[in-house]
């Protein structure tokens, strides 16, 4: 485990005291939401978040790799999950116990169905839909606006109840 | 194949089968329980694995959990043995009740509001698209007009959305009906509903003939049936002549051949994500597309609440409540209510597999369903024929299951009461408690005697590699609550403080009716300890 722990982070993020950061993280400028007991961990390399990204309770973000794990906007990731990878685009899902492993890139609208794996190395083409016992892959549609203002309310949501039962962290706020 | 597991099966006498080949072990029903005993104890007791116990494919062993109680046969039911009866029809999603009448003309789908997922047949969900403003109804073309009506299909797993092939809706209610006009335009749809109208005059004609709507049976067999399918129909030849009656058929449909186009269109595939897979398609029976594209939402289909009635005595074993909300069970005559669960342990610093020719002592736990103490006799074939029954030895030298040592074959299992479970949990703060009657009674062959439950030792000795199982007759006999309420029901509580009159008591009822004081029963259970290593 890396001994260093430096974290940036935009001045609207939201990190519960427990979560569990290491190495070198960067959140972007956004109302991102850490919820307590998710672990964050560049290990080799460090790890960079855009904004607007959700990270639930246990889920898992780890970087094995020296390069920097680049995760892009509006990133949900939920309870249980473990992403690894070599980047993660925009607007993704990582459902409840999702795998993300090995040197996978996710393209941006994707969802990892719950309980569903990644290939070691697989790219993940924009819109990827992976469900089911099989994980099955389809294409979905382009989300619309719809979809997209609920991810804000679903943040703005949590930026407002999270603060009510739990510490924060402070974080030095330089980005 | 996957090594075994350990198992407990029952084996149900089942009447059909074993009654026919002579060799009950006690399918007549209600039988008395004395005659029951001395028989058992008479007799060769009937080994019904024959050399060997193939559990994979004898039909009449179960897990106890699949065991129905038949209280006026005393026996053991099985799967096999009860005969199914439809309560009620309703759907899984809007646990909407059917009446049965209108089960048929709804196809044995749901017609409200639910649908599973073409895709991956999970429930859809109505969503609202707000960017839609919701307009007023009156354009009846969903299809050509897909993006005005703002309420779709979504599913949540998969994320197919309805608006991919193009199926909106004005209102999120009565989806069903909304979707009925294009569902009702389709050719096959159509054809149907011509053949049935050309078969209507011929079927109204041989009406008469009604079955019970209970029947479990597919909807439209009595109608096949009437057509003279059946062969075991009386009247078969009246049935013949009539069907000559009806007229020839000419389809009203023709749909144009696609073969060449579903060819082209496969042949020039990029992506295995655009062809519908074996289910989808058999999801879909009327059309069975290749393209994902067509492949439609499909109402939801409907459930049934069964009861379950015994065969030979046409009892009911099994009966839900009607509505489709409550869980609950009119009457649950289950096997775990009635007799011994018997369940496997480790000795402690022992464990699986087993080794050939090695003895391994292992515990066998009975829990003790009733109210009643019972009193357990085991026995297992081969040691009944050590003790001298020499027929057939040959026999035995080929059984699979090795050498199976029962310590303690006799031994009484606690009556069950409600409040063991709170007892346990006193006794687990006191370590002594448990191990000074464990220790006492070790060598009787008793490992644990508590609350209704009682833990035995066995010793086996597996002969051959492979999967190690052995038969055990289990005969288990307990004090009757319904005859101690004829003969005086507090015969229970009189143990200590008026023994001389309890005493009288009994002794007088034993004499009056000695077979009815206690009831005894037999049954047959194989035991798997799973694989055997060298």
């Amino acid at each position: 485990m890396s001994s260093r722990t430096k974290i940036k982070a935009g001045p609207k993020t939201v990190v519960c005291q427990e979560a569990d950061l290491r190495g070198e993280i960067t959140i972007g400028n956004g109302r991102t939401v850490l919820h307590p007991r998710c672990r964050v961990v560049a290990e080799a390399g460090p790890i960079v978040f855009g904004a607007n990204n959700i990270i639930e309770e246990n889920a898992v973000i780890f970087n094995k790799n020296t390069a920097p794990l680049v995760i892009g906007d509006d990133n949900v990731f939920e309870v249980g999950c473990y992403v690894e990878g070599l980047g993660i685009g925009n607007r993704n899902v990582i459902e409840a116990r999702g795998r993300l492993i090995g040197t996978t890139t996710v393209g941006n609208n994707c969802v990892i169905g719950s309980a569903c794996t990644t290939d070691l190395h697989e790219k993940m083409e924009d819109n990827t839909v992976i469900y089911g016992s099989d994980c099955s892959r389809r294409t979905q549609e382009e989300r619309n606006a719809a979809q997209a203002s609920l991810h804000l309310r679903h943040l703005e949501y949590l930026r407002e109840m999270l603060p009510k039962y739990n510490h924060l962290k402070q974080l030095p706020t330089d980005v | 194949m996957q090594p075994a597991t350990p198992f407990v099966y029952y084996h149900c006498a089942c009447p059909d089968f074993f009654q026919t080949s002579g060799r009950s072990v006690d399918a007549s029903g209600s039988r008395d329980a004395a005659n029951d005993s001395s028989s058992a104890s008479d007799r060769q007791p009937y080994v019904p694995f024959g050399t060997s116990i193939a559990t994979d494919t004898d039909f009449s062993l179960f897990p106890l959990s699949r065991l129905y109680f038949c209280e006026d046969c005393h026996q053991i039911r099985c799967p096999s043995c009860v005969q199914d009866e439809v309560i009620s029809y309703y759907c899984p999603n809007c646990l909407f009740e059917v009446p049965t009448a209108s089960v048929k003309s709804e196809k044995n789908r749901c017609a409200r509001n639910c649908f599973q997922c073409p895709i991956c047949q999970n429930t859809l969900s109505v969503v609202a698209n707000p960017d839609i403003p919701p307009k007023e109804p009156g354009s009846p073309e969903d299809e050509t007009k897909p993006s005005v009506n703002p309420y779709h299909l979504f599913c949540g797993v998969c994320r197919w959305d309805s608006q991919e092939v193009g199926i909106t809706f004005e209102k999120p209610t009565s989806l069903a009906m909304q979707l009925q006009k294009s569902e009702d335009a389709s050719p096959d749809i159509k054809e149907f509903d011509h053949l049935k109208e050309h078969f209507e005059k011929f079927l109204r004609y041989n009406t008469p003939q009604s079955l019970p709507t209970s029947f479990l049976s597919l909807s439209s067999s009595g109608s096949f049936s009437k057509m003279g399918y059946n062969t075991s129909m009386q009247n078969r030849k009246g049935n013949v002549a009539r069907m000559d009656d009806v007229g020839e058929y000419k389809a009203s449909e023709h749909i144009p051949h696609g073969d060449m186009d579903v060819m082209d269109n496969l042949i020039n595939i990029q992506e295995d994500t655009t062809v519908s897979n074996l289910e989808q398609r058999f999801n879909q029976v009327y059309d069975q597309p290749y393209d994902t594209n067509q492949l439609k939402p499909q109402r939801i289909h409907l459930r049934i609440k069964r009861s379950k009635r015994c065969r030979t005595c046409r009892h009911i074993l099994i009966k839900p409540e009607q509505k489709a909300q409550a869980t609950r069970f009119k009457i649950k005559l289950v096997a775990m209510n009635y007799i011994p669960n018997i369940t496997m342990q480790m000795l402690p610093r022992k464990t699986l597999p087993l080794r050939q020719n090695v003895p391994t002592q292992l515990i066998l736990k009975f829990t003790n369903p009733l109210y009643e103490e019972i009193s357990v006799t085991l026995a297992t074939p081969q040691q009944h024929q050590t003790k001298g029954d020499q027929v057939d030895a040959p026999e035995d030298l080929r059984k699979p299951w090795g050498r199976v040592t029962l310590l303690s074959p006799h031994f009484t299992v606690g009556a069950y009461n409600e409040t063991i479970e709170y007892d346990d949990e006193l006794l687990y703060g006191k370590p002594s408690a448990l191990s000074t009657p464990a220790a006492a009674t070790w060598e009787n062959g008793v490992y644990e005697k508590r609350n209704n439950y009682t833990s035995i030792l066995i010793e086996v000795v597996p002969d051959y590699e492979g999967d190690f199982k052995f038969p055990l007759l289990v005969n288990y006999s307990y004090k009757s609550d319904e005859d101690q309420l004829d003969t005086g029901g507090y015969e229970d509580e009189d143990g200590d403080d008026d023994d001389d009159e309890g005493g009288q008591k009994r002794s007088q009822t034993l004499e009056r009716q000695p077979e009815e004081r206690t009831k005894t029963y037999s049954f047959w259970c194989v035991v798997g300890l799973g694989e055997v290593v060298q």
